[in-house]
């Protein structure tokens, strides 16, 4: 227990002393705010999860009742999509398959256009670096409401697309499968989110010494190889990190199926809104929102579970 | 000496920088050659030229009689060990060693030989799977010199390889590298800025300044003949006296008329403004020459420094005493200084 006695020796030496309690007050805002707005509202959304709603007042007594009635098996199957759920209340589980594939999707989609992105900004642009960069957060300088609308503007029965192809005499009567769909919240998401993965993968980028790259063309690489055996693997980190970055908050978005996804573009957020909200279940969207969660957990787990995996096999490989 | 490398009026420009400014020269095959030069002085410039990693603004590079011009460093007969030496992060000692052979149509057992070779030549053996980040700095070293080493250059371009080890180190590696060159009879062509490392090393040492070659020679002859001050200021320490050219073989200056080696191979004018320049080694303390006082006296064992200030000459001479009778001189005692006649060198600036 060494680290012990260091403390101890530490707290007895004033000036140390002194430069611990000045660490414990810088830290303190932080923690404040970890605690009030993430900890403790965590372990409200836990305990719900084991309450039962009675009409207008909360039953208190502990149940497991919102998480068996989401894994409730049932004889009679629904299908979605080629796929038959036996489940009594299948809307969650349908919903969060939806949810993932379709965040998936756009997470691939930001990534590939996001590194070509980052690319360019980090090996072509070589002067004004700090101008391009502004240039690509402009987006942000409005709200994330206004540009899930322009996109409505963009893709609606009257937008943009449809009146331009009309003018031009492709089409003769709106395109009405633009808006209201999964692909629409797909490609507002792949917007809205694309500049905060060029960053991060921008500074893996950027990181990487110009002289490992001359180096590997010395030692005879193709510029195809080079790209493939130095740059991708050292930018790896950071890309990961940045799909990690939008998948994760975009499985549980409300907002943009909401405006631009219609019907059949809900998603396992707007489940949840809707539990907490019209349906008064909040107990039920609590469950909900954990077992996404989990899931989503899970999920990450694996992936970088693989990831790793696949490093050992590509070094033994070689 | 067969010319491997020819550089014929080589120049390069970055923007309004000219980094070289018109170099010809030609390396020998098997031959260790040395850039020697300050930092900025264009000598990394034109070993990446020679890499193929910049391309020469004007005049051309061939190797082996092929005109280099285009050839990118992957088709060229080239390896380069870098300053940084860029050893690849992500992988470990062998994967970095291996990395170029991949580029080889090599079997796995060929490939697996030829970098147990190369771990052996650089003394890593047994470190194989240890990975980059866990290595020392002349660990590291050596794995940027086994990579390098393990392609079969015909040409081996280091860019100041060793400036980053520290003393010790770098004298056993500069003496490891002087072998490895004689065993494999492979051509280096070695940037430096620390000229007791060129003059260890080398064959052949061109100085370069201000994107010019001042002077290429063996060590031996840069030193006892330079070709102008610079290089003399450059190699080794050099008093220099301003003086005037007053016949031939004379000089004239604040010492009197003395009888002086003309260096230069272009005859000077009588009347032109030279330095005559005297290595310190050559003067000696003695009962007869130039009067003057001992002004500091710094005692380093296997020789003893002296400035001394003599009558009419701006600077104080250095002079190197061999200390072959143990005793030293005390500051402001009056000492005379001389030199044998073929010592004094007539230098341009």
């Amino acid at each position: 227990m060494s680290s012990a006695t260091t403390n101890g020796v530490a707290l007895r030496d004033p000036a140390r002393r002194r430069e611990a309690f000045a660490g414990f007050w810088l830290i303190t805002p932080a923690l404040v705010v970890m605690v009030s707005m993430l900890a403790l509202p965590m372990v409200a959304l836990v305990v719900l999860s084991f309450w039962t709603q009675d009409g207008f007042t909360l039953d208190t007594t502990f149940t497991l009742d919102n998480y068996r009635r989401l894994f409730a098996t049932s004889e009679r199957g629904v299908a979605w999509m080629g796929m038959t759920f036996y489940l009594e209340y299948p809307v969650p589980a349908i919903l969060m398959i939806k949810s993932l594939v379709m965040s998936l999707t756009a997470t691939v989609a930001v990534v590939l256009m996001a590194y070509p992105m980052a690319y360019f900004l980090a090996f072509r642009v070589k002067r004004n670096k700090a101008v391009w960069i502004i240039l690509l957060t402009i987006p942000f300088w409005t709200s994330y409401l206004l540009r899930v609308f322009s996109w409505k503007v963009v893709l609606g029965f009257n937008g943009a697309i449809n009146s331009g192809l009309i003018s031009l005499g492709i089409i003769d009567k709106p395109l009405e499968f633009l808006l209201y769909n999964p692909a629409a919240v797909m490609i507002t998401l792949s917007h809205a989110w694309v500049t905060f993965v060029v960053l991060p993968i921008y500074v893996s980028l950027e990181k990487i010494d110009r002289s490992m790259l001359e180096a590997a063309a010395d030692l005879g690489d193709s510029r195809w190889r080079r790209f493939r055996r130095i740059t991708l693997p050292l930018s790896m980190p950071g890309t990961i990190a940045a799909a990690l970055m939008v998948f994760i908050p975009t499985v549980g978005d409300y907002v943009t199926p909401q405006l631009v996804g219609g019907t059949g573009g809900t998603m396992i957020g707007s489940l949840v809104q809707q539990l907490f909200t019209k349906q008064n279940d909040a107990p039920m969207g609590a469950a909900v929102s954990l077992v996404m969660m989990l899931v989503i957990a899970l999920l990450v787990l694996l992936f970088l579970t693989l990831v790793g995996y696949w490093k050992m096999r590509a070094r033994r490989q070689g | 000496m067969t010319p491997q490398i020819a550089i014929q009026g080589v120049t390069k420009s970055f923007g309004s920088f000219q980094a070289l400014k018109g170099v010809t020269f030609d390396i020998a095959k098997g031959e260790f050659f040395s850039m020697l030069g300050a930092s900025g002085c264009g000598k990394t410039t034109l070993l990446r030229i020679l890499a193929g990693i910049e391309q020469p603004t004007t005049g051309r590079v061939s190797i082996d009689a092929k005109d280099m011009t285009g050839v990118p460093p992957e088709r060229r007969p080239t390896n380069m060990v870098f300053q940084s030496y860029a050893i690849f992060p992500h992988m470990n000692v062998e994967e970095n060693i291996g990395y170029g052979l991949k580029n080889l149509k090599l079997s796995r057992a060929e490939a697996a030989a030829a970098i147990a070779g190369a771990l052996e030549m650089v003394k890593l053996e047994g470190m194989a799977k240890r990975n980059a980040h866990a290595l020392s700095g002349g660990q590291r070293q050596r794995v940027a010199l086994a990579r390098a080493l393990v392609m079969r250059p015909k040409v081996l371009l280091l860019d100041e390889p060793l400036s980053a080890l520290d003393k010790k180190l770098r004298e056993d590696m500069q003496l490891e590298l002087r072998a490895m060159q004689r065993s494999l009879g492979i051509t280096f062509v070695f940037v430096t800025h620390d000229q007791e490392e060129a003059m260890t090393l080398s064959d052949r040492i061109a100085i370069v300044s201000g994107g010019r070659i001042l002077q290429i020679d063996t060590p031996k002859r840069l030193y006892d003949a330079p070709v102008n001050r610079e290089v003399a200021e450059f190699i080794g320490t050099m008093n220099l006296i301003p003086a005037r050219v007053s016949g031939p073989g004379m000089v004239e200056g604040a010492l009197g008329t003395l009888s002086a080696a003309f260096a230069d191979v272009a005859p000077r004018e009588t009347g032109a403004a030279v330095h005559l320049a005297l290595r310190p080694e050559r003067l000696r303390l003695g009962d007869e020459g130039l009067g003057g006082t001992v002004r500091e006296a710094v005692y380093l064992g296997d020789r003893i420094t002296y400035l001394v200030d003599v009558p009419g000459l701006a600077a104080p001479l250095r002079v190197a005493d061999s200390n072959r009778s143990g005793e030293m001189r005390r500051i402001g005692a009056p000492v005379r200084v001389s030199w044998p006649d073929d010592a004094g060198l007539v230098l341009g600036d």
